[in-house]
């Protein structure tokens, strides 16, 4: 599984990113990732919240056997499911248009 | 993709601080209001505040205790507004972005009455509440549409937030919109509302550390850059220059400082981030000819036009002619032709 996390916007109004391949991971850390991303990528979306200002895009894409899969969540206010993806991603993500 | 979406509702506005006592309230009924509306949530809340006629704070009423609580979300998302740290009155925690927002708002709250004469976000005194380390490695700040959050930064390319005093005045002004013009948070409108914010971000920072206009070096976001993104100054820039070229990681400063470079697109709610270059160096140029310190006349120049006369679906058309019919009124026709000037210099041409 090829997972990519791109965020946009926010105060900075920078883009930052990251692509990780499970495959790289070890089996345990590899098989959590690979759910947390399936729970991500089910979770319910909320229409953003109108009052928010400085919000950001975060959007979760991943790729199986050649089939992407993605979904784009607003921040604040992103899916707790999102959460366990981001301790993972964030830290690997830099910053770039 | 879930997208940002203003709306307009019929309802009245009750501001949190009114609904926490009746919340508290020793009728039965008044107290089911309170705790009814505070459960509604921001976004009715914000629904709520979108009513024109409930408009707050035209005809602020200048007064004089500040009201900050700084609370801490240790990392996590919810629940807001998280542990309670530092209210009025307390003395410093020893928690550096605790303290730091807490002096913020303090100065920003000065700023606001000292200067523009107004007595916090409404006219009335709301409370100022931030809450520092929201989420894992946010980066920037967010305003609810009741507080702010600060995110805590990754540490290497994005520092903290919450250290910033422009940040914290940035964020509090998307407030004092809400309570005033209510620009909305799309295009045009949505870049002034940033643009607005900027202004005071930065006049806050100048008046604090009592910088003459020529003296400023006009940058936004030094203090989030952090040791990996080199030698970069700041995020934007209200100078015509570009705030980074071809960075390694950031690439080119996107802002446009001219009309005929305005930006279409569907990101960042049409790109309020980015087409806010525009006014913001419409600003910087007429806080030039005017000279002087910002914030004794450009910044009152643009606080009269931006709270007092300008509607939710404002142009940059429309905020030219009403900067410079307020310099006029405020200031006389060298002012109104320095603001003339300056729009007329960014590709803006005044329409009502």
């Amino acid at each position: 599984m090829k997972v990519t996390l791109t965020e946009v916007g926010g105060w900075a109004n920078l883009r930052r990113s990251c692509t990780l391949d499970t495959a790289s991971l070890s089996r345990p850390l590899r098989r959590k990732l690979e759910l947390n991303c399936r729970s991500a990528l089910s979770a319910k979306v909320e229409l953003a919240d109108a009052s928010v200002r400085d919000s950001c895009t975060v959007t979760l894409v991943v790729e199986i056997d050649g089939t992407q899969m993605s979904a784009s969540f607003v921040e604040p206010g992103a899916p707790p499911e999102l959460r366990p993806v981001l301790e993972v991603m964030r830290p690997l993500c830099r910053p770039g248009r | 993709m879930n997208r940002n979406h203003d709306h307009h509702c019929p309802c009245c506005f009750l501001p949190p601080y009114i609904e926490e006592r009746l919340a508290l309230s020793d009728d039965p009924v008044i107290r089911r209001i309170g705790h009814g509306t505070s459960r509604a949530g921001v976004t009715a809340r914000t629904m709520r505040m979108m009513q024109p006629s409930a408009i707050q704070g035209r005809n602020p009423r200048p007064g004089t205790s500040r009201n900050r609580t700084v609370y801490d979300m240790e990392g996590l998302d919810a629940p807001l507004p998280g542990v309670e740290r530092r209210g009025e009155g307390q003395s410093a925690t020893g928690i550096a972005e605790v303290d730091a927002v807490f002096e913020n708002s303090g100065i920003t709250h000065d700023f606001y009455k000292q200067v523009l004469k107004r007595h916090s976000l409404n006219g009335a005194g709301y409370p100022l509440k931030g809450s520092v380390n929201y989420g894992f490695q946010v980066v920037g700040a967010y305003w609810t549409g009741d507080q702010v959050l600060y995110g805590a930064g990754d540490g290497v390319y994005f520092l903290s937030a919450a250290l910033s005093l422009e940040i914290a005045a940035h964020e509090l002004t998307h407030g004092l919109i809400e309570f005033t013009s209510r620009l909305l948070y799309q295009d045009e409108p949505g870049a002034l509302n940033e643009s607005f914010c900027d202004i005071i971000g930065i006049s806050v920072v100048q008046y604090h550390a009592n910088l003459p206009a020529e003296s400023a070096n006009w940058s936004i976001g030094g203090d989030l850059v952090g040791s990996g993104l080199g030698d970069v100054h700041g995020v934007r820039t209200f100078l015509a220059e570009k705030a980074f070229i071809d960075h390694p990681f950031l690439g080119t400063d996107p802002q446009p400082k001219h009309m005929r470079n305005y930006v279409h697109c569907s990101e960042d709610n049409g790109g309020v981030h980015t087409n806010s270059g525009i006014p913001n160096h419409a600003f910087y140029l007429a806080a030039q000819s005017i000279g002087g310190n910002v914030w004794e006349k450009a910044t009152l120049i643009w606080y009269d036009a931006f709270t007092n006369a300008l509607n939710p679906q404002a142009t940059f058309s429309q905020a030219a002619q009403k900067t410079e019919a307020a310099a006029r009124r405020r200031f006389g026709d060298r002012e109104g032709d320095a603001v003339a000037q300056a729009w007329l210099a960014v590709g803006v041409e005044p329409r009502d």
